[in-house]
């Protein structure tokens, strides 16, 4: 019976991962108010009254803006585990702190070749 | 701090460094200049490849083991380089006047980078990112010419396959630190595997992953369409350098990692080996187009390739591994000649019909009719390249096939040698085809002139195809020393 | 006296060079540096001392790591083949000198076969041979693909890609006998002598193996498919080198190789009775064959076929006095079979049709080349006084105590030999002209020379066969020794 002792708060975790959303959608069926009225149908816009249709094609500016917004997001991700650990006492590597600056120092200026790469070419601006 | 002890560290990383230097400043200065790139990419290939030759008896490991610099890798940095130096002369002439060459000559050197990095992996994990590092460039590569359908459909694919094949050879890798908890190469030859369904997995996956790369049949559909449609010079790349990272990582992970499961194999191995030249050479006989016929040829070779790895299963007596890894590894040295140099001469032709401005099919076997009138230099080095890939003496395809086919036979395959050689047999009759068609047909076009840049190119890789045949002797020696490696 | 071999192979092959690139000048540059050879080689004669063992040896490395080196060496087999070589191109070259091939291209092809052709008959090293061996083939399928007859596409390929096969065959045999032996080095001696060390049924497969691609290139029947559409489409220099000096390597390794092998081979008598049948096979089947042809060209080449039978025939024989007359026939068939194909040449161009039916009574408008075929021919069938006769009639005569019934079988073929050539001048030469030819003019000068050399030399060694016999004897008495 160890093993099932084991995967008992597993088993309580899953019960109860599923219970909430299920729970929650038959909660707001019991109690939220219903009505049937022509502006439920049309798409949720924060609030907005919808303009044109939803199938617009997107500018493509808008995909290399994103992916240059995305690298630097992962970048900056990226430097968090490293600033915990460049100093880090426990590792004896010779030299590690000069090892990982150089490191990181590489990493944002390969980075950083391709923003300005990006940049010239054009990449960040809105409307060519 | 101390500057000396990380050159001293270091140091051996010099060449990659260099590369991905020159690499950054090209794409960086090709955003204002662009006529000197291909020449800046040239000095960059030719600096790191200085750097490689001189530290090329060097014994190091690096970052905790996850790269091995030794004359393994020494080698075959030293053959990625050279293709990539030839296919960049080449350039020089294809992409004058791009607008996008500085992407270009960027994604060539990063291609290379990748390919060197694979060659001194050491770790299941460094070997992938490098893998896939050498990869995706060539993937943009192969679709460079992105006004050119065909070229686009050669990325797409190239790419499509690529990724499915990383993809299989990443499941491949993790069942095997599944089974190991050790992702290190030189821990993984010390382990002793049960032969389990796990191990038999793994080994599947990473001969299927490595095999799209190497172009092996089954896992080939993709390389006579890439060829076919990727810019020439960036075909001879692809054939001559990108398909070698394949080989290398498959030595590595085969021959050097899984030691232990390579008896279990040899029958696989064989059938791949026997399968691929086949088929390879018996579908390259009906093709019209070149490329494509170079790519079915190319396919063929990597079956004579194969047959080291299939050798080296099949026995274990150092000589015979000697014997058939350093006839391997000069083949690789060779093919990336022979075959680097028919892609660029054929590659010649294209770009000669492009400038003056004929339109037709640029690599149709009828383009070349009369050539060694129109062209005689591109003419006579096809002829040369094209009877080498046969196996004729004096070139580099006879030692290497000497060495590969004389390892199975002393290995004790005399079976596989024999159908090796009814094959080379058969290859000699759409290899001599095309010489027929160039020196005793009459011209159909009137081609002015032969590109400098592409001569240059076409008569290295004739330099190093000839030299390879006519004295081999170093050369054999360094590849048999090279192999001891693997001992 | 160090470098003498290697020069004689790199002249000829620089001479290519410098051909291929001064146009206005390649025919003289091709005839001079194609004569260094001969010159080289009557030194040779004149100074070796013992023909039955090596001289003027030259050894350095090429493969170490396979124990592969440059090795080169002659004796008596080889000087004479030598000699013949340096006799054929010259001649050649000077009967091409008229004719329409692109100079850059057409000459330089011949010296490089010149080169290829010594390297063959020097080679002391197997690998080395095999390479000199395979580079024969490359000059020939450029001259008889660029320069050769209607068929000469399919004729190129076919030619190619036969002897290739047979080649790869012999390739495999001699890695079987390298990996075997174990002594690690391709040296053609000490291969043949670790020979006798392997196990009985590897020693049967290797000689057939290795005996395969000889008689490929000799050609014996039933191999010998390759050889009409060749010999016949190929341009008459070409047919004269392949016919004269290419056959001449199966005949050569054979005798180099597969005859000091023969002993060691466990199924002695069985392959003793094969290659004594090949050859008496390949006498008449060639004989009857050239019999039926119509078309001169054709009928000369089956008679090719059918005169190295005798080569075959010397070896299954083991007597001095019969390998000696075999290998007199490979000196001797090199002259005569050179110029029949020359003069065929001259009777198509001049002409304009080879075929027998419709060159009736030639004589009269060219006597010159009517009398030289006539020299030609009886030369062929062994007319005293000819060297065709000295050499058939030792090889036979040689080989009557041990195979009397394949002798007197062949002698069967030299009657027929004798009744297709006599026939053939009958036809072509006599009787009433036919005046659908036209106006035909006889040879002219130049291409005269050449053949008229070649009938003295055939008429010079009928008379007078010691300068050469003795230089084959002294092999034949050694190898009847070792045997």
């Amino acid at each position: 019976m160890a093993l099932m002792d084991n995967y008992l708060p597993l088993l309580v975790f899953f019960a109860f991962g599923i219970l909430v959303p299920v729970g929650t959608i038959i909660f707001i069926r019991l109690i939220a108010p219903r009505g049937e009225y022509p502006r439920k149908h049309i798409p949720y816009e924060c609030g907005w009254l919808p303009i044109g249709t939803a199938k617009i094609r997107f500018n493509v500016e808008y995909y290399t803006y994103a992916i240059v917004f995305l690298i630097f997001d992962v970048e900056a991700l990226f430097l968090y585990p490293w600033a915990v650990s460049y100093k880090n006492p426990l590792i004896t590597v010779p030299n590690f702190t000069l090892i990982a600056c150089i490191e990181m120092f590489l990493f944002i200026v390969i980075l950083l070749i391709g923003y300005v790469y990006a940049w010239k070419k054009g990449a960040l601006e809105w409307i060519r | 701090m101390n500057i000396e002890w990380i050159l001293s560290n270091y140091g051996v990383l010099l060449p990659e460094a260099v590369l991905t230097l020159f690499a950054f400043a090209i794409i960086l200065i090709g955003l204002k200049y662009r006529s000197i790139l291909g020449y800046l990419a040239f000095v960059g290939g030719v600096v790191s490849l200085g750097l490689v030759i001189m530290n090329f008896s060097v014994n190091a490991t690096l970052l905790y083991n996850s790269l091995v610099f030794d004359p393994l890798s020494q080698f075959f940095k030293v053959v990625f380089l050279l293709v990539t130096l030839l296919t960049i002369i080449a350039s020089l002439r294809y992409y004058h006047g791009n607008a996008h060459q500085g992407e270009y000559y960027f994604l060539l050197l990063i291609a290379t980078v990748g390919m060197m990095f694979v060659a001194s992996a050491n770790d299941l994990v460094s070997l992938f990112v490098a893998f896939e590092l050498g990869s995706i460039a060539t993937y943009v590569l192969a679709a460079f010419d992105k006004e050119n359908p065909r070229s686009i459909e050669a990325g797409f694919k190239y790419f499509m396959i690529g990724a499915l094949s990383s993809a299989i050879l990443l499941l491949g890798m993790s069942l095997i630190y599944g089974i190991t908890g050790t992702t290190n190469f030189t821990a993984l030859s010390q382990m002793s595997f049960e032969m389990s369904g796990y191990t038999l997995a793994a080994l599947v996956l990473i001969i299927a992953g490595l095999g799209f790369k190497m172009a092996l049949v089954p896992f080939h559909m993709w390389a006579p369409d890439t060829y076919q449609g990727a810019p020439t010079v960036v075909s001879a790349m692809l054939a001559a350098g990108s398909k070698k990272m394949g080989f290398v990582a498959a030595f590595k992970l085969i021959v050097l990692a899984l030691i232990a499961l390579r008896t279990e194999w040899y029958m696989v191995f064989a059938v791949i080996a026997v399968i691929t030249m086949t088929y390879g050479n018996l579908v390259a006989l009906t093709q019209r187009s070149l490329k494509r016929m170079l790519a079915y040829s190319s396919i063929a070779q990597a079956g004579y390739i194969a047959m080291a790895l299939v050798v080296v299963s099949y026995t274990h007596v150092d000589s015979v591994v000697n014997l058939a890894m350093g006839g391997a590894l000069f083949y690789i040295l060779s093919h990336a000649f022979m075959k680097g140099g028919a892609f660029l001469a054929v590659g010649t032709v294209g770009y000669m019909l492009l400038r003056d401005k004929i339109k037709v099919d640029e690599d149709d076997i009828d383009n070349f009719s009369g050539l060694s009138k129109t062209a005689p230099i591109t003419a006579f080095s096809l002829t040369v390249f094209l009877f080498a890939l046969a196996g004729i003496p004096l070139t580099a395809g006879f030692v290497s096939k000497l060495l590969i086919f004389s390892a199975a036979i002393y290995g004790g395959l005399a079976w596989l040698a024999v159908i090796a050689i009814l094959n080379s047999a058969l290859s000699l009759f759409y290899y001599a085809r095309v010489v027929k068609v160039m020196y005793w047909d009459k011209p159909k076009f009137d081609l002015k002139g032969e590109p400098t840049a592409y001569v240059v190119a076409v008569l290295l890789a004739l330099l190093g195809t000839v030299l390879l045949g006519v004295y081999p002797g170093p050369f054999v020696d360094v590849a048999m020393k090279v192999a001891e490696v693997f001992l | 006296m160090m470098f003498t071999i290697s020069a004689m192979i790199l002249i000829p092959f620089i001479g290519a060079l410098l051909a291929s690139i001064f146009r206005g000048g390649a025919k003289a540059i091709a005839l001079v540096f194609s004569l260094v050879p001969l010159v080289i080689s009557l030194v040779m004669y004149q100074q070796i001392h013992d023909p039955s063992t090596l001289s003027y040896v030259e050894h350095y490395g090429w493969i170490s790591a396979l124990g592969i080196s440059l090795k080169f060496g002659i004796d008596g087999l080889s000087l004479p083949l030598l000699i013949l070589t340096g006799i054929v191109f010259p001649l050649t070259i000077i009967y091409s000198w008229r004719l329409p091939y692109t100079p850059q291209v057409f000459y330089p092809l011949m010296l490089v076969l010149e080169s290829a052709l010594i390297g063959v008959f020097t080679a002391l090293d197997f690998i080395i041979f095999y390479i000199f061996w395979e580079l024969t083939l490359i000059p020939l399928y450029f001259v008889i693909g660029m320069f050769g007859g209607p068929k000469r596409e399919h004729a190129a390929i076919k030619f190619f890609i036969y002897t290739h096969v047979g080649s790869l065959v012999m390739l495999l045999g001699v890695f079987a006998l390298y990996f075997e032996s174990g002594i690690g080095s391709f040296d053609l001696l000490s291969l043949i002598g670790a020979f006798a060390t392997l196990p009985t049924d590897l020693r049967n497969i290797i000689f057939a193996a290795i005996l395969f691609g000889f008689i490929v290139k000799l050609p014996s029947v039933p191999l010998h498919g390759w050889l009409p559409d060749a010999y016949c489409e190929a341009p008459t220099p070409g047919t004269v080198v392949i016919a004269s000096l290419l056959s001449k390597m199966g005949a050569y390794g054979i005798l180099r190789i597969s005859l000091p092998m023969l002993p060691a081979v466990p199924s002695l008598t069985l392959f003793v009775k094969i290659i004594a049948i090949l050859g008496v096979v390949s006498i008449l089947y060639g004989a009857f064959l050239a019999l039926a042809q119509t078309d001169l060209k054709r009928m000369i080449a089956f008679s090719s076929v059918s005169h190295m039978g005798y080569v075959l025939i010397g070896v299954a024989s083991f007597s001095a006095l019969s390998l000696s007359g075999a290998m007199f026939q490979m000196f001797s068939h090199g002259l005569i079979i050179a110029l029949l194909f020359m003069l065929v040449g001259v009777i198509q161009s001049n002409t304009g049709t080879r075929m027998i039916p419709e060159l009736s009574g030639i004589t009269n408008k060219m006597p010159i080349v009517a009398f030289l075929v006539m020299g030609g021919f009886l030369a062929s069938l062994g007319l005293p006084g000819m060297s065709g006769f000295v050499a058939e009639f030792l090889t036979l005569m040689g080989a009557y105590p041990s195979l009397p019934v394949y002798v007197l079988l062949a002698l069967v073929g030299v009657l027929i030999t004798a009744s297709y050539y006599i026939w053939a001048m009958q036809r072509a030469l006599f009787g009433p002209y036919n005046e659908n030819l036209g106006e035909v003019k006889d040879v002219g000068a130049i291409q005269m020379l050449p053949m008229a050399i070649l009938l003295g030399l055939i008429i010079l060694f009928g008379l007078h066969p010691a300068p050469i016999l003795k230089l084959f004897e002294a092999v034949a008495v050694f190898v009847e020794v070792l045997i």
